[in-house]
């Protein structure tokens, strides 16, 4: 196991030519060894580029990928030592369990006694030691990936595994028992994973570290619960949550004292609440829906959803107006954020350099 | 695995199996009529039991045009489904490179099979023709009219450049249809090119591969128009095939007793192996379904 | 119809052939048929095996009178016994 570093890398698809797109700015991150790392993100941010630029897939136009301290930009799949599972299980279909785990190893010309003891081990590790003599066909999605997850196992010089999605195909009712499998190795084995997945809840519950990603660079990379409390950014704090933040301008909301240079205040569902007392620095709105989440001693909680002016705003309270009504929307501490960055404290400190 | 196969949608078909009867079926049935008896005219004819049967299957010369056409049938496939696949791996998988190659293998295969023989019949003339005067300047002494070798060669090379595209056409939408996903996982699974032509396109292409001989398989063996124009069977019987030979009798020397027990025997043939092909290429996709 | 140049031995053969899928399609109707494997490497349906059964015994008549001198008609026989062994455990 390894350490992983990337510093600086962008990456162009047919750079210096007319039709040049670039898909990855300036991505610097750093992966110690043995954690879990999700890079997260909406579909078409660049995160299945970047897997593929660290196991060698792609070569990055610029910057520097470093594992254990040595670049490795243009070393081939092959002499890179890093696994990959896929979003669909990817099996060798016409050989055997036991020889799908057996072809990396064979592939690097390990000895035959050893590859007998190390695909045992990692089947057993597995829990597959039962499928290895049959064929993969005929197996679950839950037991492809599993083997798909061997492949990358069996090999002891594995500097890092990266997962792209491997929940997608799954059938739902192992998605749970997968995840909880990929936790279990991750911390028993300290292995380095890179878990590439588009979903909040499987990033949170999977990784230490979160990397969001948005039109091709890192906007935030943080504990699960930084991301939470500490957006960084707009979109991190419209892709994290359920239901994301809530966003007015701040030139029609001057009762929320923005600081100087502020264009807009962001604050999440619990951070707010409506009632039918005008408080001061509160909002006229009208509640447009109301839906329970759960019921306790006669009295309803849930999302409330109203409209202030134009603008949409879901906040997580009881339960006790009625749709249709005009009230009042009390904001508690909200964020600030200027062209996208939030703005810390009363200093205009940006993030980034956008 | 039992499975209760629901047959209702064969109600969809009658219409074209009606076609079927009236184009195959009866025709088939006239053959079989034909096959049993000595036809002189409309009027005389004479039963004769399975004697054209008994005549045609122990007749020398059918069984040297047998052998001919299996030969012919197999040097043809194992030239054509190997070099098809080298081609299709060879093409760029997307882009306009790629649809020009395809348009441009497409064009053999849309040229009338006469004017194919045609072409190829000025195109070997070691007088006139461009491969035929550029043998005979290197000092080979080509020339297929004559000799039997130089014939066969020429016919084998005709038929390989009429139908290697069909082979690369369908080679490379199977191709086509892996996805990226497999030539990565095998990358990083440190795998060669031959390891991964062997271990992930070759599976894929197994159903592909199957249709492909099938369809060189039966088209080789009923080959007639080609060599017909090409050399006319000669030099000899040295390219005479089973269907020259049948049409020979039946229209050459008007034996219809006995060609139509050679059709029925040939059609026999060939729809043994169709099974045969059909029944071992079958179970793989049932496999891969589940 | 005089241009088919039926005959009697071929009109039976015929109408056999018929009759036996007219049985076969009322079969079906009845007890609709199941994929099965049996003797062979591949799953059959009943249709299957009645078209390896007429298949099969087209091959035999032909190398029968290839090989030998012995009356057709002996052929058949064992044409009959293959085709109940091929319904039965194919």
């Amino acid at each position: 196991m390894a350490h992983v570093s990337l510093n600086n890398i962008s990456h162009a698809y047919n750079a210096n030519t007319d039709s040049e797109t670039q898909v990855l700015t300036d991505i610097s991150l750093d992966i110690p060894h043995g954690s879990a790392h999700a890079l997260l993100g909406a579909s078409g941010t660049g995160k299945t580029t970047l897997l593929k630029i660290i196991s060698g897939l792609l070569i990055p136009t610029e910057g520097d990928l470093l594992v254990d301290g040595r670049r490795v930009n243009t070393d081939s799949p092959r002499e890179r030592n890093i696994a990959q599972v896929f979003q669909f299980p990817v099996l060798y279909e016409h050989i055997s369990v036991f020889e799908n785990l057996a072809f990396p190893l064979r592939n690097r010309k390990v000895p035959l006694t050893e590859i007998h003891t190390r695909v045992k081990q990692t089947a057993e590790l597995l829990e597959i030691d039962n499928l290895l003599s049959g064929k993969t066909t005929g197996l679950s999605i839950f037991d492809k990936q599993k083997v798909s997850l061997g492949r990358a196992l069996v090999r002891n010089d594995v500097s890092a595994i990266l997962l792209d999605e491997p929940l997608t195909a799954v059938e739902p009712s192992a998605k749970w028992r997968l995840r909880q499998k990929l936790k279990e190795l991750q911390q028993e084995l300290s292995l380095t994973m890179i878990y590439v997945t588009h979903d909040q809840l499987e990033a949170m519950t999977f990784a230490e570290q979160i990397s969001v990603m948005h039109e091709g660079r890192i906007i935030q990379t943080a504990s699960p619960r930084e991301l939470v409390e500490k957006p960084q950014h707009e979109h991190v704090g419209f892709f994290i949550g359920m239901p994301g933040m809530n966003f007015l301008p701040t030139d029609s909301t001057a009762c929320l004292s923005p600081p100087k240079g502020a264009t807009k205040a962001g604050f999440r569902p619990d951070q707010a609440f409506v009632s039918t007392k005008q408080g001061h620095n509160s909002l006229q709105v009208a509640v447009i829906d109301q839906q329970a989440l759960s019921t306790h001693l006669g009295e309803s909680w849930g999302l409330l959803t109203c409209k202030y002016q134009d603008i949409e705003i879901r906040t997580r309270q009881h339960l006790n107006l009625n749709v249709g009504s005009t009230a009042w929307l009390h904001i508690d501490n909200p964020h600030f954020f200027r062209n996208g960055w939030r703005m810390t404290g009363q200093a205009e400190v940006t993030q980034g350099n956008a | 695995m039992r499975k209760r196969i629901n047959n209702r949608a064969w109600l969809m078909v009658l219409p074209v199996l009606f076609l079927v009867a009236m184009s195959a079926v009866i025709p088939l049935m006239t053959v079989v009529n034909y096959s049993v008896q000595d036809i002189f005219d409309d009027n005389n004819r004479v039963y004769v039991g399975l004697e054209w049967f008994i005549q045609i299957i122990r007749d020398p010369e059918l069984h040297a045009a047998l052998w001919r056409q299996i030969l012919f049938s197999a040097n043809v496939l194992a030239i054509e489904i190997p070099l098809g696949i080298l081609i299709a791996k060879a093409m760029p998988r997307r882009g306009s490179v790629a649809t020009g190659l395809l348009i441009f293998f497409a064009i053999p295969l849309l040229i009338p099979w006469n004017v194919v023989g045609t072409i190829w019949q000025i195109f070997a003339r070691p007088d006139i023709g461009m491969a035929g005067m550029s043998l005979t300047s290197l000092g080979l002494d080509y020339n297929y009219t004559a000799n039997p070798v130089d014939a066969w060669f020429t016919l084998v090379a005709m038929d390989v450049w009429h139908w290697t595209s069909l082979v690369v056409l369908l080679v490379f939408s199977g191709l086509r249809a892996i996805p990226e996903a497999y030539y990565e996982a095998a990358q990083i699974d440190g795998a060669n090119r031959w390891q991964m032509f062997r271990h992930i396109e070759l599976p894929r292409l197994k159903t592909v591969l199957g249709i492909a001989v099938l369809l060189r398989l039966m088209d080789s063996l009923m080959i007639y128009t080609e060599p017909f124009v090409l050399t006319g069977g000669g030099p000899g019987n040295s390219t005479t095939f089973l269907s020259q030979y049948l049409t020979r009798m039946a229209v050459g020397q008007f034996d219809l007793g006995p060609a139509a027990a050679f059709s029925l025997v040939y059609f026999i043939m060939i729809l043994t192996l169709c099974w045969l092909f059909y029944s071992l290429i079958s179970p793989a996709e049932e496999q891969t379904e589940r | 119809m005089s241009w088919m140049a039926w005959t009697p031995v071929t009109a039976i053969f015929f109408t056999a052939i018929i009759l036996a899928v007219i049985v076969m399609t009322l079969w079906e109707l009845k007890s609709p048929t199941v994929l099965r494997k049996g003797l062979l490497w591949f799953a059959t349906t009943r249709g299957d095996r009645f078209f390896m059964c007429l298949l099969g015994s087209a091959i035999i008549h032909i190398l029968w009178i290839a090989t030998t001198d012995i009356e057709p008609a002996v052929a058949t026989l064992v044409c009959l016994i293959s085709a109940v062994l091929v319904m039965r455990y194919a």
